[in-house]
């Protein structure tokens, strides 16, 4: 499975990438092979103001629908547009296909570097 | 599926288990004052079969049936011809007691009738994609209203309601949308004309205003002749304009709801082939465009192949529905009304596309005639000028009058219409009327209001 070091992850199968004020949210590559051919995604409106832990979106596959929730507490900057017409990106390129970029004050104190994402996932499946 | 009902040792075993020593315990926490108590049900001791037979058949033999031809009630449910090979076609066990379609693989017939359905509904209305129907054109409404909610991201909470509005469905639109805290508004009519009034209706544009409900026919009738106008007012301010028709065989005749410009479109479909019986069962259909696909709440049903490559149907979109992500439902709607949606299908399909309009012409040719005559009964006016379908408003010089007429029209065997207001009647006439029956009525009518 395919984790980046360069990234933090959530226990929701998230991955973020913080760069200066701003994070980028995205699915990993393991949540987007446990949920099969995605079909849809669902996207907040740029400006929402968002908690940790909040719902940001819906992703759906033919197998299941997934929320994707906030691990930083601001304000949504930017969606990507492009998604909404070709989810199946988020199956070939899940550290490409960004979800929602938020300018945030605050960040989840338990986002994992990739070494326990991995270590997690794997305890996941034991 | 076997029934199969817990031993008297069963029952023991699980009241142990929970530490309760007997099943009415479990209800303790009803005040024992709303408790059924045992002796409450006081049934007598049971009738032989042709005991009870002759008891229903009194009881049914009370009911009073007006012929066809002379029912003129309309109001939200039309009397149309109902061809015999409906009951056939929808009596078939594979239809009549199929469950609702989870598995594809041993429903394909339930889910083709469904997805011909949605298709027919589509062409219908000229717009894109249908939900499989649901529990009848009220409800159907107030579910389109929370569509239209969801698509304005539940920021707008004004409703722009016509008073021209079928009241049952306005009535079911206060019950509904008071939870969401959705607010109503009214919009006059131009009384002269029975139609909505346009300038009533821009006065109520607001930045708060999340839709604009338009029925035509309306409820007295008369078809909303501005409704393409309301649309395009509607759209350019960020309005949802919803259009709504309960009699839908005047869709044979007058413009879908996609050439006036309306993204919503609500239809109650028992004119297609479902009588008229105490008020149901019934059928509601939301159609809409594609870009609110995701809001649309019920089931839709796709076509798709199968790994043979061979054509299959599935219930593509259902991811709204209470029993796949309940804290995410759109609506409480977990099924459809497929037995009633069915019986529209095989009505439309026998019907066909020349026959449907030729039908709604019928419809029209007759009413104007009966609207005719009764114009020139003295003592009786037609209340609105609007162009109307099958379906007009007709006045008394009293109410004493009306009821006078209403009353001897029904000792006549005429279902005469039904009472409106102070000193009117709704009258409606189908298909089912025949020149001389309306002449009889308009006669018998001639002589009670002289």
């Amino acid at each position: 499975m395919n984790v980046k070091n360069d990234l933090f992850y959530t226990k929701d199968h998230e991955w973020v990438s913080i760069q200066g004020d701003t994070a980028t949210i995205g699915i990993t590559d393991h949540a987007q092979s446990q949920l099969g051919d995605i079909v849809f995604v669902e996207l907040p409106e740029v400006g929402t103001s968002v908690k940790v832990g909040d719902t940001l979106g819906v992703v759906e596959s033919t197998k299941a629908v997934s929320d994707f929730y906030s691990s930083v507490e601001g304000n949504v900057t930017s969606v990507n547009t492009e998604l909404p017409n070709t989810p199946d990106k988020l199956n070939s390129d899940a550290y490409g296909a960004w979800l929602v970029k938020i300018k945030f004050t605050k960040k989840n104190p338990e986002l994992m570097d990739a070494k326990a994402y991995s270590k997690y996932i794997e305890e996941e499946h034991k | 599926m076997p029934y199969i009902p817990h031993t008297t040792d069963d029952i023991k075993a699980m009241l142990n288990t929970i530490g309760k020593k007997s099943v009415d315990e479990l209800f303790n926490s009803i005040p024992s004052k709303f408790r059924l108590k045992a002796d409450a049900l006081k049934m007598d001791k049971g009738l032989s079969e042709s005991e009870a037979k002759e008891k229903v058949e009194g009881v049914a033999n009370s009911n009073r049936v007006f012929a066809s031809s002379k029912n003129f009630m309309g109001a939200g449910a039309y009397n149309h011809f109902i061809p015999s090979a409906i009951n056939h076609i929808v009596g078939r066990s594979e239809f009549y007691t199929a469950y609702t379609p989870y598995q594809p693989e041993i429903s394909q017939g339930t889910l083709q009738a469904i997805f011909e359905f949605q298709t027919m509904m589509c062409r219908l209305t000229g717009l894109d994609v249908s939900n499989a129907s649901m529990y009848d054109g009220a409800t159907a409404l107030a579910e389109a209203v929370m569509l239209a909610y969801r698509a304005k991201r539940e920021k707008k909470k004004t409703v722009i309601v016509p008073k021209n509005l079928h009241p049952e469905y306005d009535a079911v639109l206060k019950l509904s949308l008071a939870p969401f805290g959705l607010n109503i508004v009214h919009a006059d009519l131009d009384e002269k004309t029975g139609e909505i009034s346009t300038a009533s209706v821009k006065s109520h544009i607001t930045p708060d205003a999340l839709c604009v409900i338009v029925q035509s026919p309306n409820y007295y009738g008369v078809i909303e002749s501005a409704a393409k106008d309301i649309a395009a007012i509607a759209k350019a301010a960020d309005v949802i304009p919803i259009f709504v028709c309960v009699e839908t065989t005047s869709l044979g005749m007058f413009k879908s709801p996609a050439e006036l410009g309306f993204d919503i479109a609500v239809l109650e479909i028992q004119s297609l082939g479902n009588p008229v019986a105490f008020g149901g069962p019934y059928a509601g259909v939301i159609v809409t465009k594609n870009e609110y696909v995701r809001s649309l709440p019920g089931r839709i049903i796709g076509e798709t192949k199968d790994i043979d490559g061979n054509r299959a149907y599935v219930l593509t979109l259902a991811t709204r529905e209470q029993h796949i992500r309940r804290e995410k439902a759109t609506s409480n709607i977990c099924s459809n009304q497929a037995l009633v949606a069915l019986r529209s299908s095989v009505y439309l399909s026998l019907v066909g596309e020349d026959g449907y309009r030729e039908l709604s012409k019928t419809n029209y040719a007759l009413a104007h005639y009966a609207k005719e005559q009764l114009e020139k009964v003295n003592g009786i006016t037609i209340k609105y000028s609007g162009v109307f379908y099958n379906e007009f408003v007709v006045s008394f010089k009293s109410k004493d009058v009306r009821e006078k007429a209403y009353t001897s029209l029904k000792k006549d065997g005429f279902l005469p219409g039904l009472r409106h207001g102070e000193n009117s009647m709704l009258v409606a006439v189908t298909e089912m009327q025949t020149k001389q029956s309306i002449d009889t009525y308009v006669d018998s009518l001639r002589r009670y209001v002289a």
